[in-house]
C-alpha cells in the first residue's frame, strides 16, 4: 500500500507478470445480451400494438357498436377458448423445454421440444381456423358490425403472430441441424422464447377480455 | 460484461432456463383461468364484481408468467428487462385506461341507448 491507500502507485511496478490488458480468448464483447434485451424491446413495442386493438375493443363492444347483430356472447364460448387456452399453453411449455435443452446442449432433443411445440402451435391455430369458421358460416363476418371487425382482427392479429412464430420455428430445427448451438442460433432459440410465451401471454388477455367478458 | 462466447448455451440468460418453474409456470396458469372460467360460467357474482374478480386473476396469471417463465427478477442478468417492462406499464394502462374512460363517459352522456 502506498500512502494513497492504493495497492500500487504511478511509479510503482505493477508487477509485469499478473497484468492482462484484454481478456482470454473466447472471452469477448457479450453480443448475446444486446439482442435479447433489443429484442425484448421489440416485444414490449408489440404490447402497445394490441393495447391499440384492446382499447378498439372496448370502445367497440357498447351495444351501438352491435348494429342490431351478435353480441360477443353469440360468437365466443368460454369453454372452448379454455381448450385453445391449454393447447397454447401446452406449446409454451414445449419451447420451455427447447430451452431446458439449450442449456444441457443436446441439440437433438432441442429439435424433438421444438417439433411437439410446432406441432402443438398448428393444433391451436387449426383449433382457431375451426372456430372462425363456424362463425362465418353463422354470416357473422368483420363487415356485419364493428364490435365484429374489431373481434375478427383481435383473433387474427393473434394468429399471425402465431403464425410467424412457427415459420420461425421450422427455420430454427433447420439452423440447429445445420451447424448446432452456435452464438447465432442460441441467441436466435432465446428470441424466439421470448416470442412466443409472449404470445402466451396475449392470449391470457384475449381470453379473459374477449371470451370470458364476453359471456358475462 | 465478459462471457464465454465458444459456449454460448453457457449464457447467464439460458443459464436461467428451469423445466421445474416452467411446468410450475404451466400448471398456475392454466389454474387460475380455470377458476376465472368456473366463475363465469356458473355466474358465481354480479357482473361488476366478476369483471373485477376476472382481471385480478388475469393480472395474478401475468405475475405467474413473468416469474416461471421469463424469470424477470432484479438480478445482473434480469433487471434492464424487468425495468423496461416495469416502464411500459404506464403506457399500457394511459393508452388503454384514458380511452375507455374516455368513451364510457361519452356513451352514457352522448349515444343513445
Amino acid at each position: 500500500m502506498n500512502a494513497d491507500g492504493m495497492p500500487f502507485g504511478r511509479g510503482d511496478d505493477p508487477g509485469a507478470g499478473d497484468v492482462k490488458l484484454w481478456a482470454d480468448l473466447g472471452h469477448e464483447h457479450d453480443m448475446m445480451s444486446t439482442r435479447l434485451l433489443g429484442f425484448w424491446l421489440y416485444m414490449l413495442s408489440d404490447s402497445l400494438i394490441f393495447a391499440g386493438l384492446f382499447v378498439a375493443y372496448v370502445v367497440l363492444s357498447y351495444p351501438t357498436a352491435f348494429a342490431g347483430g351478435p353480441t360477443p356472447a353469440d360468437v365466443v364460448s368460454p369453454l372452448y377458448g379454455y381448450a385453445e387456452t391449454v393447447v397454447l399453453f401446452t406449446s409454451v411449455f414445449a419451447y420451455g423445454m427447447v430451452m431446458v435443452q439449450l442449456k444441457h446442449d443436446h441439440p437433438r432433443m432441442a429439435m424433438r421440444w421444438l417439433a411437439v411445440s410446432f406441432l402443438i402451435g398448428l393444433a391451436f391455430i387449426g383449433m382457431e381456423a375451426q372456430e372462425l369458421n363456424r362463425i362465418a358460416a353463422a354470416g357473422e363476418l368483420p363487415q356485419r358490425s364493428g364490435f365484429l371487425s374489431i373481434f375478427w382482427i383481435v383473433i387474427v392479429a393473434h394468429a399471425v403472430h402465431l403464425a410467424f412464430g412457427l415459420l420461425w420455428m421450422a427455420v430454427m430445427v433447420m439452423q440447429i441441424g445445420r451447424s448446432g448451438f452456435t452464438q447465432l442460433v442460441t441467441y436466435r432459440l432465446a428470441n424466439l422464447k421470448i416470442y412466443w410465451l409472449y404470445q402466451g401471454l396475449i392470449w391470457t388477455f384475449v381470453y379473459t377480455f374477449v371470451y370470458l367478458r364476453g359471456s358475462i | 460484461m465478459s462471457v464465454d462466447n465458444t459456449r454460448p448455451w453457457q449464457h447467464p440468460e439460458i443459464e436461467l432456463s428451469n423445466g421445474r418453474q416452467y411446468l410450475i409456470g404451466y400448471v398456475v396458469t392454466l389454474a387460475l383461468l380455470g377458476v376465472s372460467l368456473l366463475l363465469v360460467r356458473y355466474h358465481a357474482m354480479s357482473t361488476f364484481n366478476l369483471l373485477a374478480t376476472i382481471s385480478v386473476l388475469a393480472f395474478l396469471t401475468t405475475i405467474a408468467k413473468l416469474v416461471f417463465l421469463f424469470h424477470l427478477d432484479l438480478s445482473e442478468t434480469q433487471r434492464w428487462n424487468t425495468l423496461t417492462l416495469v416502464l411500459n406499464v404506464p403506457l399500457l394502462i394511459l393508452s388503454v385506461g384514458l380511452t375507455s374512460w374516455m368513451f364510457q363517459v361519452l356513451y352514457e352522456r352522448v349515444m343513445m341507448h
